[in-house]
């Protein structure tokens, strides 16, 4: 482009922007809406669905720090002797604990009113939840 | 550019509130478009809600291969086209569409002896005496500052023929103002 154009080019966009754009009336952007809004094409979609871009790095990172911990302490426990930690970590000695714990719920577990009441508010809660998430995902 | 973006995938997740957003933005350069090439107030008007309407139908063929600004004035350039039955524009003829420059700063110089309101009516004058094809063209290079390719995509014309049309917009731009600024003149002695 030569000089003489550049000039001309540069002028010109003065002088027409001296006028600027044309202003619609003021309810354009209301009026337009309106229209959009009676398009019956127009459907509004709800999906509840889990964001697949969710980082699970942290969860496992978690779980492997737990999981060396876990090792280390038998390790430590056991003067880092790596036969003896091995058999205290993997034996099912500790089991009984377990069997333990759940003898004692069986044994203490009683029929009174309040326990009753608790199970009774933990299902209705569930059905409700079952029920809220049936109904958004049927609109 | 980003926030425009990221408004037009709002809309196209179902959010058709943000839509009011994108209205808002370019609802004055629509309008000036239709308004120039209309040349009626309330038929632009028209045209420019049909073309949001048009374009909101439409938002999800829009893959952001251009500017949004683009797609969307090419929208509006066919729907005014559409609205004046198709009219076939004349082709371009490599007519002598050359300019001086001491032309233009004559007619540059005469309009800023003028107050600011007077120039603005003369300037609005003149466009509205331009043909709608040269009044797009002066419109969206110079007004709302498109690039010559951009206005190709908007118009369908080839480089080359936006380029010849933009001069000839150009030089009867400046003959009507010069015309309009010399009665002026005429009118005042």
């Amino acid at each position: 482009m030569s000089k003489e154009e550049k000039n001309i080019d540069r002028y010109t966009r003065e002088i027409i922007q001296k006028n600027g754009k044309e202003k619609p009336s003021g309810r354009f952007t209301n009026n337009v809406m309106a229209q959009i809004m009676k398009e019956p094409s127009l459907e509004f979609n709800f999906s509840f669905t889990k964001d697949e871009k969710e980082n699970k790095t942290w969860l496992f990172l978690s779980v492997a720090a737990m999981f060396i911990g876990y090792l280390f302490f038998g390790l430590l426990k056991n003067d880092f002797n790596l036969v003896k930690s091995f058999e205290h970590s993997f034996s099912v000695k500790y089991l009984n604990v377990f069997i333990d714990f759940f003898a004692q719920i069986y044994y203490e577990l009683s029929l009174s009113p309040y326990v009753l009441l608790g199970l009774a508010g933990v299902i209705v809660l569930i059905i409700i939840d079952k029920s809220v998430v049936k109904f958004l995902h049927s609109l | 550019m980003k926030q425009e973006k990221h408004y037009i995938q709002r809309v196209l997740s179902g959010d058709v509130n943000a839509y009011s957003y994108l209205v808002d933005m370019h609802k004055s350069m629509v309008y000036t478009i239709a308004l120039r090439m209309v040349k009626n107030p309330e038929t632009a008007e028209e045209l420019a809600q049909d073309v949001f309407v048009k374009a909101f139908q439409s938002l999800k063929s829009f893959k952001f291969e251009s500017k949004f600004s683009t797609w969307l004035y090419r929208i509006t350039y066919n729907a005014v086209i559409s609205s004046l039955r198709k009219k076939r524009l004349e082709t371009a003829d490599i007519d002598n569409a050359q300019l001086p420059e001491a032309e233009v700063m004559d007619t540059y110089n005469a309009l800023t002896e003028l107050k600011n309101n007077e120039q603005r009516i003369y300037i609005k004058q003149a466009i509205e005496q331009l043909k709608e094809e040269d009044a797009i063209m002066i419109t969206l290079y110079y007004l709302d500052e498109n690039s010559v390719e951009e206005i190709g995509a908007i118009t369908g014309f080839t480089i080359s023929n936006v380029k010849v049309k933009l001069h000839r917009a150009r030089k009867r731009f400046y003959e009507a103002l010069k015309l309009i600024l010399k009665d002026e003149v005429k009118m005042i002695l």
